[in-house]
């Protein structure tokens, strides 16, 4: 086997790959042991006839269809393996000679991993923002939690008050013609809460229970239906049933009631011990993606086009996963924002490109630090899985095929690598 | 029916003929009214090997039927040739006590036959 490398391109690499004559015909056997009980040739049973019989009698062009799909598999990959390339894509194959006796020869042409040239990364620096959680955040937070906390309670001796939650039946008309969607029986709504169209709610407020109350309200100019913006309509409403939210008060036994502290101030200080480590995690992701960034920017590298459109296959696809869940697919979602695929594809695209780029950045790095998993980390990681799944580690092991395992190693190996950055970053 | 041609009318190439090319035997298809020294001198003749046995077998031809008509494939004569395939010289006395040593050169295959290995 010999192999000329040439490149017409960046990032594009062609190899003329010779297989000789003799390797060749190893080649044509195995595509007619592959066939052989295929070929219907009179006076033989089916896969008895022999490989000469069958060649003369067909012409030894049927062989070749797969004897060439062994012979580049195979030489191919040695070819790439041995000449270092590392292919992106899949290579795009022309025979240049063929025939019984000849030597084989063709050529691939392949989209190759493209070279990155690392800028400065150690010694980055990025605003660090400094966590502050005034006393503030934590009168907010425990305003939330009484919120959550709050009772319902019924009223029958007053009206309507704002921030109460009424129970209501309601008809709506326009010109005394009822419109669809503008009728409900036993509807919860929360006055103030701003879900029906505006000046509804507030014209209920001081309505007493049971009555019924006449809404006069105008659809907005943007609303959504075509039918109904900018008119005016009568909502006959009947008030079913007010109540009211009863906040818990923040006290001592409130602290107790919600959390697991006995004193409101312990509870505070938890609070507080929470807020900040949630802002300090949020602050050290920002901090490290802008290093990431940074590291990414200067870097310099041409992405081959395939690595960016497979990208945006990639994200499309869990895109399209997402929108299962829910129980939609892309298609449907794309009729419905009415939008084409392509432009979708256009507007993912430089984030795609920045993940392929941010991706290269960081393995150049990792390559160029000697930064890799080690066996323990593995390990460390592979048990980590296994609490996850509830499994014993042994039995966690026998499932993971060495795809995953390779998977697991980037993922240590990349998480390291920004560990990397970060440490050598300057705050 | 003079020619060598005319005798041997095309070879039998089946399983059993396409092995049996291992053992110096081919197998053809020939007039139905060749005798075995026919088949073996235009053997001979055609291909340039030497013959040691002819087997014949005549065939007759099936009765095949398209709805009501009757009609019969061809019958045929199959022959079996052995050839030499390691041809020696001839050694034989002539008057006088002379030995003679007569070397043809033979073949040791018939190539033509499509199949040879």
């Amino acid at each position: 086997m010999n192999v000329k490398i040439e490149k017409p391109e960046k990032n594009i690499v062609k190899l003329e790959i010779g297989v000789d004559a003799k390797a060749f015909d190893e080649y044509m056997n195995r595509a007619y042991l592959k066939n052989k009980s295929k070929f219907n040739i009179p006076g033989f049973r089916k896969g008895k006839a022999p490989r000469k019989i069958v060649e003369t009698y067909y012409g030894e062009e049927i062989l070749y269809e797969d004897a060439i799909n062994f012979a580049c598999a195979e030489a191919y990959d040695k070819a790439i393996d041995e000449n270092n390339i590392q292919p992106v894509d899949r290579p795009e194959i022309d025979i240049v000679q063929i025939g019984s006796g000849q030597d084989f020869i063709f050529t691939a042409t392949v989209t190759v991993m493209p070279e990155v040239v690392l800028g400065e990364y150690k010694g980055l620096s990025a605003e660090k923002e400094q966590v502050v959680i005034t006393d503030d955040d934590v009168e907010e937070e425990l305003k939330r939690v009484a919120e959550r906390n709050a009772k319902l309670i019924t009223v029958e001796d007053r009206p309507v008050k704002d921030g109460d939650t009424v129970n209501i039946d309601f008809e709506g008309s326009i010109d005394g013609v009822p419109f669809e969607g503008g009728t409900a029986k036993g509807y919860t709504l929360v006055i103030g809460s701003g879900t029906f169209i505006p000046g509804f709610e507030e014209q209920l407020i001081g309505a007493e229970l049971n009555s019924e109350v006449d809404v006069n309200v105008t659809f907005p100019e943007d609303y959504h239906s075509e039918d109904l913006k900018g008119k005016d309509a009568l909502f006959k409403v009947k008030i079913n049933e007010i109540k009211y939210k009863e906040l818990p008060e923040i006290n001592d036994d409130f602290a107790s009631d919600v959390s697991e502290f006995e004193t409101l101030e312990e509870y505070k200080a938890d609070i507080r011990n929470k807020l900040t480590e949630r802002a300090q995690a949020e602050a050290d992701r920002k901090f490290e993606n802008e290093i990431i960034k940074k590291a990414v920017e200067n870097a310099e590298c041409d992405i081959p086009e395939v690595m960016v459109s497979r990208r945006l296959d990639n994200m499309l696809n869990q895109f399209d996963l997402q929108l299962r869940y829910q129980g939609l697919n892309l298609a449907h979602y794309l009729q419905m924002m009415g939008m084409e695929e392509s432009k979708l594809r256009e507007d993912y695209r430089d984030s795609a490109h920045e993940d392929v780029k941010t991706q290269l950045v960081l393995e150049k790095i990792a390559e160029v630090e000697k930064i890799e998993a080690t066996d323990e980390e593995i390990d460390a990681e592979i048990k980590n899985m296994a609490d996850s799944y509830n499994q014993p580690v042994e039995e966690m092991k026998k499932h993971l095929r060495d795809d995953d395992i390779e998977y697991i190693k980037d993922t240590i190996k990349r998480r390291k690598t920004i560990k990397f950055l970060v440490d050598n970053a300057k705050a | 029916m003079k020619f060598a041609e005319d005798i041997i009318i095309s070879p039998y190439i089946t399983e059993k003929s396409n092995m049996e090319i291992a053992e110096g035997k081919y197998t053809f298809i020939v007039d139905k009214r060749a005798t075995k020294t026919q088949i073996k001198q235009a053997v001979e003749k055609l291909f340039n090997v030497k013959v040691l046995k002819v087997n014949t077998a005549n065939y007759e031809g099936k009765e095949k039927r398209m709805g009501v008509h009757v009609g019969k494939t061809a019958s045929f004569k199959k022959a079996v040739v052995q050839i030499d395939t390691d041809p020696q010289p001839v050694t034989y006395l002539t008057e006088g006590g002379k030995e003679v040593t007569a070397s043809k050169k033979y073949k040791t295959t018939i190539d033509e036959f499509g199949i040879a290995h």
